[in-house]
């Protein structure tokens, strides 16, 4: 409903309803193709495609088995139903997540390492837990009251302003943890950056180590090891059922905030809390950090020119050069060779590669052999992005040409020959078949073996021979070391599966199997000896080794050491026979693990954890095809109100599948005696997005609190839009196509509209275009640095029709380029219109940008916008405002525009030069809630005066 | 509001910044008279006037709400 209130201002002539295509760029559906089907657990039901049943069956049995046992240290009540899990098989993503509007769960298929134990269990327990959460804010007496008024929104509102993030996450990895042999708890690699950031004496506050300011000694804060640290403090010093006592009271008593609660049951704030915790696993890091003897004979190899945190990962030496990846706060990711002379940059790396190097995944994607770099990329189909593939790339780094070798494939890692010639790639189906592919150089297959099903076969390396492969498993049973002889396909096992450690990153070095290994309590680098199949651990260092090469020349380890400023490479020569003396063997190894859970195991986890896979087959379950009902939508959200004349109300939908929205609205004016209502369908499920707007809305303009016109406007609207989004080398592109229909009328209820308003209704179109492009830089850029984007739409009325001739071209383009100094940002954009017309009424005010500091757009036939932004860090603030507001940081922001517009031959030109100050802020204690103050000053040079502004961006809804 | 299995800040942020479509709510220090203050909450604009207020189900993309050329 359009309200145009401003006493003096004169109602327009004619109104035109302007349709748009609605569509954005949600592409997370899944192939159109799939055929459906559901299987009832006892608690939940399973959406798979068909082809994942036995998956389904052993997802429904886990979520039977895991979720009562667990209910005992959450006391969640019911459980939230129905609660759909949707498997998502096709994709090939190591993920999940539960979400609400509409509530459902989604597993992605695709396993990683950092689970530490088979996928589907890890995921069914975690994810498990989070829907266990949510039924808790359901349950709850102020939930259930919300529900009734705004659906699905209301228990989502207690969960996102009440219950932190690092609780709903840290809560689920203990939980995933304590009920299987794995867990990230028991990884030391999911710890090591805050142990490091603690040992080195940098403990952040409780805010900053939970939320951050962008701007940190690490590249990121995690809320997942934090939250896993403080839950298990906190039931380790108060009990299993802590949290089920916290959360039942959260939002329902007088101490209804989560920290308040924490207060009051422990008689400590939850920032002293905090410390505590931290000073405790401070004691207990030191005293592992302590039992280790250090290596001292390393070698030190350079490392770029930096200014904080820096990450520097080696991936194999070519002759007497090493080629690196570096990413760093200040540095965008790049490849680099690293030789007697220093670094030679060598091309920039994608985000999306250069991720499980950062973070605790710590899985290698790099291969190099020959004069040839290759890897494995995930890519999403470009309109359904559910359906997403593993593709290998190679690099030509003489001529630093990328080739992709494979289409729509389910590739997990790649290892190249030494001559670059063969390929030995490791794939995973949708089906959960494992497999390893030899391939020659052009990705032809020569040979193909079967790895176990459902095993996830990482970091394979290739020896000197060509002949054999050594790759990493990570199984039910545990994590294992193989060698594949690639001529014969025999492979045999050189670490038997276990849960004691996780072996990571082996690579051919001589006699030796070099690897990384948690065994000790840290990661270190490990040798295997080929000929007995001895394990040594060799090289010990404070906070973890980890990506081993070999450098034949000088028969020597180079591998990435983690210390306080990142990531920086060490060398290690190897005895030319024998062994060293300070080496110890296996069995003397002194096992010095921080399992900050342990005290809260008890038989029930064990006895759980113990069930193998063939236990919780889930035979019993019943499968049916997916029916109409399941397709179809359910009321998320409602609302409705009543003010003053009024009332109103909305209900929402959407769909588990994410294919089809439908939203509604209706009012009724008691003023007017007046009914309006709105019907808006969105359809998703095939390749062009299909839109649909029904209304018949009433209007009306005040004078002096008075109705001095009211009329009702009538409108369709029909639009068809195709999104898409693909990666190329290392950007992300974004692209929108749509089209449109539209018709509009006007008619007065009250007062006169006039000719014009009222006269004809119109039949419009619409053509638009949006591109966009751009890749992730370094860890504190203020803003994309590398990035393009333009968008144009033909709007106007349809021709032959009898009514006024119009019609409007739009058109914006952006361009963001690096600042002058690292982190800085430029963006430069134009944006431009021209309207023509059979009549000046019809001629709409444009709504691209003017010039900042005006309050009203310059109205055009034609015109332009120019403007000139630089946003560059000022300062972190790192500053609690009560526990509802943490201010992150500040930036600086400059800006030139100017702005031209002609208007039935009269010529408009004016401009302006501002700075604004911006400060980030969380809202709530939650990590995605962002609410960003500007404050700008503007200098407006024609006029010669000065405008300020105030201005709030939202974010995390 | 979601739960993930994995998020590790890197990527997630990616597909979220090529497209600035935060929600944006201005109230000018200047010149103050036309300022139409909003609300977006869970997809429902509350917009408030002088005596009086409405909701509307809005989307991305402009509004749609149209007035004379000056």
């Amino acid at each position: 409903m359009t309200l145009l209130n401003t006493p003096g201002r004169y109602l327009s002539g004619l109104f035109l309803a302007f349709f748009l295509a609605t569509t954005s760029l949600a592409l997370t559906q899944h192939l159109p193709n799939e055929e459906w089907q559901k299987l009832d657990g006892d608690l939940v039901s399973v959406m798979f495609p068909q082809g994942a049943e036995a998956e389904a069956r052993r997802i429904a049995a886990y979520l039977d088995a895991y979720l009562p046992a667990m209910d005992a240290t959450l006391d969640a009540g019911p459980l939230w139903k129905p609660f759909p899990v949707v498997l998502s098989a096709s994709s090939h993503e190591s993920n999940g997540y539960v979400g609400l509007a509409p509530r459902r769960s989604y597993f992605y298929n695709r396993p990683s390492s950092f689970s530490g134990s088979e996928w589907l269990r890890v995921l069914a327990i975690h994810e498990g837990r989070h829907i266990q959460q949510f039924s808790v804010s359901r349950n709850s007496p102020v939930g259930a009251t919300l529900y009734v008024l705004l659906g699905e929104l209301g228990p989502g509102f207690l969960i996102v302003a009440l219950y932190p993030d690092w609780f709903l996450e840290g809560d689920a990895v203990l939980e995933e943890t304590l009920w299987t042999r794995g867990g990230r708890g028991r990884m030391a690699s999911f710890s090591l950056m805050r142990r490091t950031h603690e040992l080195s004496g940098q403990r952040d506050n409780y805010y900053r180590a939970y939320l951050g300011t962008g701007r940190d000694a690490m590249p990121f804060v995690s809320h997942y090891d934090l939250g896993y640290f403080l839950v298990t403090y906190f039931r380790r010093h108060y009990g299993n059922d802590f949290f089920a006592e916290v959360l039942a009271n959260t939002g329902n008593s007088l101490n209804w905030r989560f920290s308040r609660q924490i207060l009051h049951r422990t008689g400590i704030p939850l920032t002293d809390h905090y410390q505590l915790a931290m000073d405790e696993l401070n004691a207990l890091w030191q005293a592992q950090q302590d039992s280790i003897s250090l290596t001292t004979d390393l070698e030190d190899l350079p490392i770029p020119e930096a200014d904080g945190w820096l990450g520097v990962y080696p991936l194999g030496y070519a002759g007497n050069q090493l080629l690196t990846l570096t990413a760093g706060v200040r540095q965008a990711p790049g490849l680099a060779w690293l030789d007697q002379e220093g670094y030679r940059f060598k091309t920039n790396a994608p985000m999306d590669l250069v991720r499980s190097y950062v973070t605790a995944i710590k899985e290698r994607n790099y291969s190099l052999g020959g004069d040839r770099l290759c890897w494995v990329r995930e890519q999403a189909h470009p309109r359904f992005a559910l359906a997403s593939f593993g593709n290998l790339q190679c690099q030509d780094l003489t001529s630093g040409k990328v080739t992709t070798l494979s289409r729509q494939e389910k590739y997990l890692s790649v290892a190249v020959s030494p001559d670059g010639n063969q390929l030995a790639a490791l794939s995973f189906s949708q089906d959960r078949q494992v497999a390893l592919h030899l391939l020659n150089d052009q990705g032809d297959q020569m040979a193909q073996w079967s790895l176990p099903y459902n095993s996830y076969p990482f970091d394979p390396s290739i020896d000197a021979s060509g002949k054999r492969l050594v790759y990493s498993r990570l199984t039910e049973a545990g994590f294992s070391l193989h060698e594949f002889d690639l001529v014969s396909g025999e492979e045999h096992t050189l670490i038997a599966p276990t849960h004691a450690e996780a072996i990571r990153g082996p690579v051919y070095a001589d006699r030796w199997i070099a690897y990384s290994s948690d065994y000790s309590g840290i990661d270190q680098i490990w040798l295997l000896d080929r000929s007995s199949g001895e394990r040594f651990l060799a090289v010990q260092r404070p906070y973890g080794a980890y990506f081993p090469v070999y450098d034949a020349e000088q028969n020597r380890l180079v591998f990435s050491d983690y210390g306080p400023e990142g990531e920086r490479l060490r060398a290690y020569r190897l005895p030319e026979q024998g062994q060293n003396d300070d080496w110890q063997a296996l069995a003397d190894v002194t096992v010095h693990p921080v399992h900050y859970f342990e005290p809260l195991l008890n038989d029930s986890h064990t006895a759980l954890a113990s069930l193998s896979d063939t236990e919780l087959s889930g035979d019993r379950y019943d499968v049916s095809d997916l029916g109409w009902a399941e397709w179809g939508v359910r009321p998320y959200s409602w609302g409705a109100m009543a003010a003053g004349e009024g009332i109103a109300g909305t209900v929402y939908m959407t769909n588990v599948l994410d294919t089809l929205s439908l939203g509604l609205y209706a009012d009724h004016d008691f003023t007017l005696d007046a009914s309006s209502i709105v019907v808006d369908l969105e359809y998703r499920r095939w390749f062009p997005v299909l839109g649909l707007e029904l209304g018949s809305k009433t209007n009306q303009q005040l004078d002096n609190g008075e109705i001095s016109l009211a009329w009702r406007q009538n409108q369709v609207q029909a639009s068809i839009g195709l999104p898409l989004a693909w990666r190329s080398d290392y950007r992300q592109h974004e692209l929108l196509l749509h089209t449109g229909l539209g018709w509009n009328e006007q008619r007065s209820l009250i007062g006169n509209l006039t000719d014009d308003e009222a006269a004809d209704a119109l039949s419009l179109y619409s053509f638009g275009l949006t591109y966009a492009q751009g890749a992730r830089g370094a860890f504190w850029d203020e803003r994309l640095r590398r990035f393009w984007q333009t968008e144009w739409q033909w709007q106007g009325t349809l021709p032959q029709i009898e009514q006024p001739d119009w019609s409007r071209l739009t058109g914006q383009g952006q361009w963001g380029l690096p600042g002058l100094a690292a982190n800085h940002a430029a963006r430069l954009s134009l944006s431009g219109e021209h309207q023509r017309g059979s009549e000046a009424a019809v001629y709409r005010a444009s709504d691209l940008p003017g010039a900042r500091g005006y309050q009203e757009p310059l109205t055009r036939e034609i015109g332009a916008t120019l403007a000139l932004d630089y946003r560059m860090p000022l300062l972190n603030l790192d500053q609690p405002l009560t526990s509802a507001i943490y201010l992150k940081r500040l930036s600086l922001g400059f800006s030139a525009d100017t702005e031209w517009a002609r208007r039935q031959g009269r010529e408009r030109q004016r401009s302006s030069i501002g700075t604004t100050v911006f400060m980030p802020a969380n809202l709530l204690s939650n990590r995605s809630l962002v609410v960003e103050p500007r404050a700008s000053l503007y200098y407006l040079p024609e006029s010669e005066r000065y405008s300020a502004q105030l201005s709030f961006v939202l974010s995390g809804f | 509001m979601e739960g993930e299995f994995n998020s590790d800040g890197i990527v997630v942020a990616e597909e979220i910044e090529l497209r600035e479509t935060d929600t944006e709510l201005e109230g000018k220090v200047s010149e103050v008279n036309d300022a139409k203050p909003s609300l977006n909450v869970g997809g429902v604009r509350v917009v408030v006037s002088n005596s009086t207020y409405r909701v509307k189900p809005t989307k991305i993309g402009p509004d749609l709400s149209t007035q004379r050329m000056e």
